[in-house]
Protein backbone atom coordinates (compact mmCIF):
# COMPACT_ATOMS: atom_id res chain seq x y z
CA UNK A 1 0.00 0.00 0.00
CA UNK A 2 1.18 3.48 -0.73
CA UNK A 3 0.49 5.68 2.25
CA UNK A 4 0.44 9.41 2.37
CA UNK A 5 1.91 12.29 4.28
CA UNK A 6 0.78 14.92 1.89
CA UNK A 7 0.48 17.77 4.40
CA UNK A 8 4.13 17.28 5.12
CA UNK A 9 4.92 18.14 1.53
CA UNK A 10 4.08 21.77 2.05
CA UNK A 11 4.57 22.44 5.70
CA UNK A 12 6.94 19.96 7.20
CA UNK A 13 10.54 19.17 7.61
CA UNK A 14 11.05 15.65 6.36
CA UNK A 15 12.41 13.12 8.76
CA UNK A 16 16.11 12.52 8.19
CA UNK A 17 15.63 8.96 7.01
CA UNK A 18 13.03 10.06 4.47
CA UNK A 19 14.42 12.67 2.11
CA UNK A 20 11.89 14.92 0.45
CA UNK A 21 10.45 13.17 -2.54
CA UNK A 22 11.22 14.26 -6.07
CA UNK A 23 8.06 12.69 -7.39
CA UNK A 24 5.71 15.05 -9.15
CA UNK A 25 2.64 15.01 -11.31
CA UNK A 26 3.47 14.67 -14.99
CA UNK A 27 6.66 12.62 -14.57
CA UNK A 28 6.94 9.73 -16.99
CA UNK A 29 7.46 6.33 -15.45
CA UNK A 30 6.96 2.70 -16.45
CA UNK A 31 4.69 0.41 -14.46
CA UNK A 32 7.76 -1.53 -13.26
CA UNK A 33 9.39 1.66 -12.00
CA UNK A 34 6.12 2.63 -10.32
CA UNK A 35 5.85 -0.73 -8.53
CA UNK A 36 9.51 -0.49 -7.50
CA UNK A 37 8.76 2.72 -5.57
CA UNK A 38 7.19 0.50 -2.90
CA UNK A 39 5.77 2.31 0.11
CA UNK A 40 5.98 6.05 -0.35
CA UNK A 41 4.66 9.02 1.59
CA UNK A 42 2.55 10.20 -1.33
CA UNK A 43 -0.69 9.03 -2.82
CA UNK A 44 0.32 8.12 -6.33
CA UNK A 45 -1.36 6.90 -9.46
CA UNK A 46 -0.03 6.11 -12.92
CA UNK A 47 -2.01 6.82 -16.08
CA UNK A 48 -0.56 5.70 -19.38
CA UNK A 49 2.92 5.92 -17.91
CA UNK A 50 2.40 9.40 -16.45
CA UNK A 51 2.58 9.91 -12.68
CA UNK A 52 -0.23 11.66 -10.84
CA UNK A 53 0.06 12.88 -7.21
CA UNK A 54 -3.25 13.09 -5.41
CA UNK A 55 -4.20 15.54 -2.71
CA UNK A 56 -4.88 14.56 0.89
CA UNK A 57 -8.61 13.99 1.37
CA UNK A 58 -10.41 16.59 3.47
CA UNK A 59 -12.33 15.82 6.65
CA UNK A 60 -15.69 15.34 4.91
CA UNK A 61 -14.14 12.93 2.41
CA UNK A 62 -12.66 10.96 5.28
CA UNK A 63 -15.94 10.96 7.16
CA UNK A 64 -17.90 9.58 4.20
CA UNK A 65 -15.22 6.95 3.68
CA UNK A 66 -15.44 5.85 7.31
CA UNK A 67 -19.25 5.57 7.11
CA UNK A 68 -18.95 3.37 4.03
CA UNK A 69 -16.36 1.20 5.76
CA UNK A 70 -18.55 0.91 8.89
CA UNK A 71 -21.43 -0.41 6.76
CA UNK A 72 -19.25 -2.76 4.73
CA UNK A 73 -17.42 -4.11 7.79
CA UNK A 74 -20.63 -4.73 9.67
CA UNK A 75 -22.07 -6.47 6.60
CA UNK A 76 -19.00 -8.73 6.49
CA UNK A 77 -19.07 -9.33 10.25
CA UNK A 78 -22.64 -10.54 9.85
CA UNK A 79 -21.54 -13.48 7.72
CA UNK A 80 -20.07 -16.73 8.96
CA UNK A 81 -16.66 -17.53 7.45
CA UNK A 82 -15.67 -17.58 4.69
CA UNK A 83 -16.45 -13.89 4.22
CA UNK A 84 -18.43 -12.97 1.10
CA UNK A 85 -15.92 -10.29 0.10
CA UNK A 86 -12.83 -8.39 1.13
CA UNK A 87 -12.45 -4.64 1.14
CA UNK A 88 -9.37 -2.46 0.89
CA UNK A 89 -8.94 1.26 1.15
CA UNK A 90 -6.19 3.45 -0.30
CA UNK A 91 -4.58 0.38 -1.81
CA UNK A 92 -2.49 0.57 -4.96
CA UNK A 93 -4.42 -1.36 -7.60
CA UNK A 94 -2.72 -2.57 -10.73
CA UNK A 95 -5.55 -3.26 -13.11
CA UNK A 96 -3.35 -4.81 -15.77
CA UNK A 97 0.33 -5.71 -15.85
CA UNK A 98 0.47 -5.03 -19.56
CA UNK A 99 -0.99 -1.54 -19.32
CA UNK A 100 0.70 1.45 -17.75
CA UNK A 101 -2.06 2.23 -15.26
CA UNK A 102 -2.02 1.89 -11.49
CA UNK A 103 -4.70 3.51 -9.40
CA UNK A 104 -5.32 4.04 -5.70
CA UNK A 105 -9.10 3.98 -5.30
CA UNK A 106 -10.77 5.11 -2.10
CA UNK A 107 -12.25 1.62 -1.72
CA UNK A 108 -12.05 -1.61 -3.65
CA UNK A 109 -14.30 -4.58 -3.02
CA UNK A 110 -13.28 -8.06 -4.13
CA UNK A 111 -15.97 -10.68 -4.02
CA UNK A 112 -15.00 -13.91 -2.37
CA UNK A 113 -13.27 -16.57 -4.37
CA UNK A 114 -11.05 -14.00 -6.03
CA UNK A 115 -8.89 -13.03 -3.07
CA UNK A 116 -5.81 -14.25 -4.96
CA UNK A 117 -5.65 -10.85 -6.64
CA UNK A 118 -4.72 -9.08 -3.41
CA UNK A 119 -1.35 -9.17 -1.68
CA UNK A 120 -0.17 -7.32 1.45
CA UNK A 121 1.04 -4.40 -0.65
CA UNK A 122 -1.33 -4.11 -3.58
CA UNK A 123 -4.20 -5.46 -5.59
CA UNK A 124 -3.16 -6.95 -8.89
CA UNK A 125 -6.20 -7.54 -11.03
CA UNK A 126 -9.68 -6.18 -11.52
CA UNK A 127 -11.78 -5.62 -8.38
CA UNK A 128 -15.52 -6.26 -8.51
CA UNK A 129 -16.45 -2.85 -7.19
CA UNK A 130 -14.45 0.36 -7.05
CA UNK A 131 -15.65 3.30 -4.95
CA UNK A 132 -14.38 6.85 -5.41
CA UNK A 133 -15.38 9.85 -3.34
CA UNK A 134 -15.08 13.00 -5.42
CA UNK A 135 -12.69 15.68 -4.20
CA UNK A 136 -11.33 18.87 -5.71
CA UNK A 137 -10.26 17.34 -9.02
CA UNK A 138 -13.69 15.97 -9.92
CA UNK A 139 -12.84 15.31 -13.56
CA UNK A 140 -10.19 12.86 -12.45
CA UNK A 141 -12.81 10.44 -11.12
CA UNK A 142 -15.74 11.42 -13.33
CA UNK A 143 -13.94 11.18 -16.67
CA UNK A 144 -10.46 9.67 -16.56
CA UNK A 145 -11.07 6.92 -14.04
CA UNK A 146 -14.52 6.13 -15.39
CA UNK A 147 -12.88 5.32 -18.71
CA UNK A 148 -10.04 3.34 -17.14
CA UNK A 149 -12.34 1.26 -14.93
CA UNK A 150 -14.63 0.50 -17.88
CA UNK A 151 -11.70 -0.54 -20.06
CA UNK A 152 -10.35 -2.76 -17.29
CA UNK A 153 -13.75 -4.40 -16.86
CA UNK A 154 -14.57 -3.32 -13.29
CA UNK A 155 -18.20 -4.55 -12.97
CA UNK A 156 -19.38 -1.71 -10.69
CA UNK A 157 -18.05 1.79 -10.13
CA UNK A 158 -19.69 3.81 -7.36
CA UNK A 159 -19.07 7.55 -7.45
CA UNK A 160 -19.84 9.33 -4.18
CA UNK A 161 -20.41 13.07 -4.63
CA UNK A 162 -20.07 15.04 -1.38
CA UNK A 163 -20.98 18.30 -3.12
CA UNK A 164 -24.41 17.11 -4.29
CA UNK A 165 -24.91 14.35 -1.70
CA UNK A 166 -25.41 11.66 -4.29
CA UNK A 167 -24.02 8.25 -5.17
CA UNK A 168 -23.89 7.22 -8.82
CA UNK A 169 -23.73 3.41 -8.94
CA UNK A 170 -22.47 2.62 -12.44
CA UNK A 171 -22.79 -0.92 -13.78
CA UNK A 172 -20.74 -2.22 -16.68
CA UNK A 173 -22.80 -3.30 -19.68
CA UNK A 174 -21.17 -4.30 -22.96
CA UNK A 175 -17.87 -2.70 -21.96
CA UNK A 176 -19.24 0.67 -20.90
CA UNK A 177 -20.96 2.11 -17.84
CA UNK A 178 -24.63 2.54 -18.59
CA UNK A 179 -26.10 5.84 -17.46
CA UNK A 180 -28.23 5.43 -14.36
CA UNK A 181 -29.96 7.93 -12.12
CA UNK A 182 -27.89 8.99 -9.12
CA UNK A 183 -29.10 8.00 -5.67
CA UNK A 184 -29.84 10.75 -3.17
CA UNK A 185 -29.86 11.07 0.61
CA UNK A 186 -33.26 9.39 0.81
CA UNK A 187 -32.17 6.32 -1.17
CA UNK A 188 -30.53 3.06 -0.19
CA UNK A 189 -27.47 1.70 -1.97
CA UNK A 190 -27.55 -2.01 -2.83
CA UNK A 191 -25.75 -4.27 -5.29
CA UNK A 192 -26.46 -7.77 -6.62
CA UNK A 193 -22.77 -8.54 -5.98
CA UNK A 194 -23.26 -8.37 -2.19
CA UNK A 195 -26.73 -9.76 -1.45
CA UNK A 196 -28.18 -8.30 1.71
CA UNK A 197 -26.01 -5.20 1.78
CA UNK A 198 -28.11 -2.07 2.12
CA UNK A 199 -26.54 1.29 2.88
CA UNK A 200 -29.08 4.02 3.65
CA UNK A 201 -27.43 7.10 2.20
CA UNK A 202 -28.92 9.33 4.89
CA UNK A 203 -26.45 7.61 7.18
CA UNK A 204 -23.66 9.13 5.09
CA UNK A 205 -24.99 12.47 3.94
CA UNK A 206 -27.27 13.43 6.85
CA UNK A 207 -25.29 11.88 9.67
CA UNK A 208 -25.33 14.12 12.78
CA UNK A 209 -21.54 13.90 13.06
CA UNK A 210 -20.85 14.83 9.44
CA UNK A 211 -18.30 17.66 9.37
CA UNK A 212 -19.32 21.12 8.17
CA UNK A 213 -19.51 21.15 4.41
CA UNK A 214 -16.74 22.00 2.09
CA UNK A 215 -17.25 25.56 0.88
CA UNK A 216 -16.38 24.90 -2.75
CA UNK B 1 -1.73 17.85 10.95
CA UNK B 2 0.37 20.88 11.76
CA UNK B 3 1.92 20.23 15.17
CA UNK B 4 4.36 23.09 15.21
CA UNK B 5 4.85 25.80 12.61
CA UNK B 6 8.02 27.08 14.26
CA UNK B 7 9.59 23.65 14.14
CA UNK B 8 8.12 22.76 10.73
CA UNK B 9 6.47 19.65 12.00
CA UNK B 10 3.45 18.30 10.15
CA UNK B 11 3.10 14.55 10.40
CA UNK B 12 0.08 12.63 9.06
CA UNK B 13 -0.82 10.10 11.75
CA UNK B 14 -2.92 7.04 11.04
CA UNK B 15 -5.61 8.33 13.40
CA UNK B 16 -6.08 11.40 15.53
CA UNK B 17 -8.72 11.80 18.21
CA UNK B 18 -9.75 15.26 19.31
CA UNK B 19 -12.12 15.73 22.23
CA UNK B 20 -15.29 17.69 21.51
CA UNK B 21 -14.29 20.77 23.51
CA UNK B 22 -11.16 21.20 21.40
CA UNK B 23 -12.64 20.66 17.95
CA UNK B 24 -11.71 24.22 16.97
CA UNK B 25 -8.28 22.85 16.01
CA UNK B 26 -9.85 20.90 13.14
CA UNK B 27 -9.87 22.72 9.82
CA UNK B 28 -11.30 21.65 6.49
CA UNK B 29 -8.28 19.67 5.46
CA UNK B 30 -5.91 19.73 8.40
CA UNK B 31 -5.56 19.77 12.14
CA UNK B 32 -3.72 22.78 13.61
CA UNK B 33 -2.47 21.89 17.04
CA UNK B 34 -1.94 18.88 19.25
CA UNK B 35 -4.71 16.24 19.19
CA UNK B 36 -5.65 14.54 22.46
CA UNK B 37 -4.77 11.08 21.17
CA UNK B 38 -2.62 10.04 18.24
CA UNK B 39 -2.61 6.48 16.94
CA UNK B 40 0.10 5.05 14.71
CA UNK B 41 0.19 1.56 13.27
CA UNK B 42 3.79 0.50 12.77
CA UNK B 43 4.89 -0.25 9.23
CA UNK B 44 8.22 -0.95 7.59
CA UNK B 45 9.98 2.11 9.02
CA UNK B 46 9.36 1.25 12.67
CA UNK B 47 11.92 3.66 14.10
CA UNK B 48 10.04 6.61 12.62
CA UNK B 49 7.02 5.96 14.88
CA UNK B 50 8.83 4.38 17.83
CA UNK B 51 11.54 6.99 18.24
CA UNK B 52 11.14 10.14 16.15
CA UNK B 53 7.37 10.55 16.40
CA UNK B 54 7.33 9.53 20.04
CA UNK B 55 9.60 12.48 20.71
CA UNK B 56 7.71 15.04 18.62
CA UNK B 57 4.30 14.01 20.00
CA UNK B 58 5.63 14.35 23.54
CA UNK B 59 7.10 17.77 22.76
CA UNK B 60 3.82 18.91 21.19
CA UNK B 61 1.86 17.83 24.28
CA UNK B 62 -0.20 15.00 22.75
CA UNK B 63 -1.79 13.47 25.86
CA UNK B 64 -1.87 9.88 24.65
CA UNK B 65 0.07 8.12 21.93
CA UNK B 66 -1.08 4.63 21.03
CA UNK B 67 1.37 2.52 19.09
CA UNK B 68 -0.18 -0.48 17.35
CA UNK B 69 2.37 -3.15 16.48
CA UNK B 70 1.12 -5.58 13.82
CA UNK B 71 4.31 -7.63 14.04
CA UNK B 72 3.90 -8.56 17.71
CA UNK B 73 0.14 -8.00 18.00
CA UNK B 74 0.43 -5.44 20.76
CA UNK B 75 -0.74 -1.91 21.52
CA UNK B 76 1.47 0.37 23.58
CA UNK B 77 -0.76 3.06 25.13
CA UNK B 78 1.62 5.84 26.15
CA UNK B 79 0.35 8.61 28.42
CA UNK B 80 2.10 11.95 28.86
CA UNK B 81 3.45 12.60 32.34
CA UNK B 82 5.57 15.67 33.06
CA UNK B 83 6.31 16.21 29.40
CA UNK B 84 7.36 12.66 28.55
CA UNK B 85 5.69 9.36 27.82
CA UNK B 86 6.00 7.11 30.86
CA UNK B 87 6.96 3.52 30.12
CA UNK B 88 3.98 1.21 30.37
CA UNK B 89 3.50 -2.45 29.59
CA UNK B 90 2.18 -3.16 26.12
CA UNK B 91 -1.31 -4.66 25.81
CA UNK B 92 -1.72 -8.00 24.07
CA UNK B 93 -4.53 -9.80 22.25
CA UNK B 94 -6.21 -10.80 25.51
CA UNK B 95 -6.38 -7.21 26.73
CA UNK B 96 -8.86 -4.39 26.26
CA UNK B 97 -7.79 -0.88 25.31
CA UNK B 98 -9.39 1.91 27.34
CA UNK B 99 -8.57 5.54 28.07
CA UNK B 100 -9.73 8.00 30.74
CA UNK B 101 -10.12 10.55 27.92
CA UNK B 102 -13.05 8.61 26.40
CA UNK B 103 -14.97 7.08 29.30
CA UNK B 104 -16.79 3.93 28.29
CA UNK B 105 -14.68 3.18 25.24
CA UNK B 106 -13.38 -0.38 25.39
CA UNK B 107 -11.64 -1.97 22.42
CA UNK B 108 -10.99 -5.69 22.87
CA UNK B 109 -7.71 -6.19 21.05
CA UNK B 110 -8.70 -9.70 19.98
CA UNK B 111 -11.14 -7.96 17.63
CA UNK B 112 -8.12 -6.44 15.87
CA UNK B 113 -5.40 -9.03 16.08
CA UNK B 114 -7.45 -12.23 16.07
CA UNK B 115 -10.27 -11.11 13.82
CA UNK B 116 -11.28 -13.96 11.49
CA UNK B 117 -11.05 -11.63 8.49
CA UNK B 118 -7.61 -10.24 9.31
CA UNK B 119 -5.47 -10.49 6.15
CA UNK B 120 -2.60 -12.92 5.96
CA UNK B 121 0.41 -11.41 7.69
CA UNK B 122 3.11 -9.58 5.82
CA UNK B 123 6.07 -11.93 5.44
CA UNK B 124 8.89 -9.60 6.51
Amino acid sequence: MITATAIADTAAAPVKSKPKSRLRTGMRMSLDEFIALGETDERLELFGGVLYLMSTPNVDHQFLMRRLIVHLESYLDGHAPPPPAEIHHDMTTILSLTGQNAVEPDLVIIVSGRSDISSPLHVEGVPDIVVEILSTDRRHDLVRKRRIYAEAGVPEYWIVDPRNDTVLPLVLQDGAYAERPALGAGDTLTTPLLPGLAIPLADLFRHPRRPARDAV
Amino acid sequence: MVLSRERQRAPEPDLVIILAERDDIVGRSRVEGAPDIVVEILSSDRARDLVYKRRIYAEAGVKEYWIVDPRYDTVLPLALQDGAYAERPALGVGDTLTTPLLPGLAIPLADLFQHPRRPVRDAE
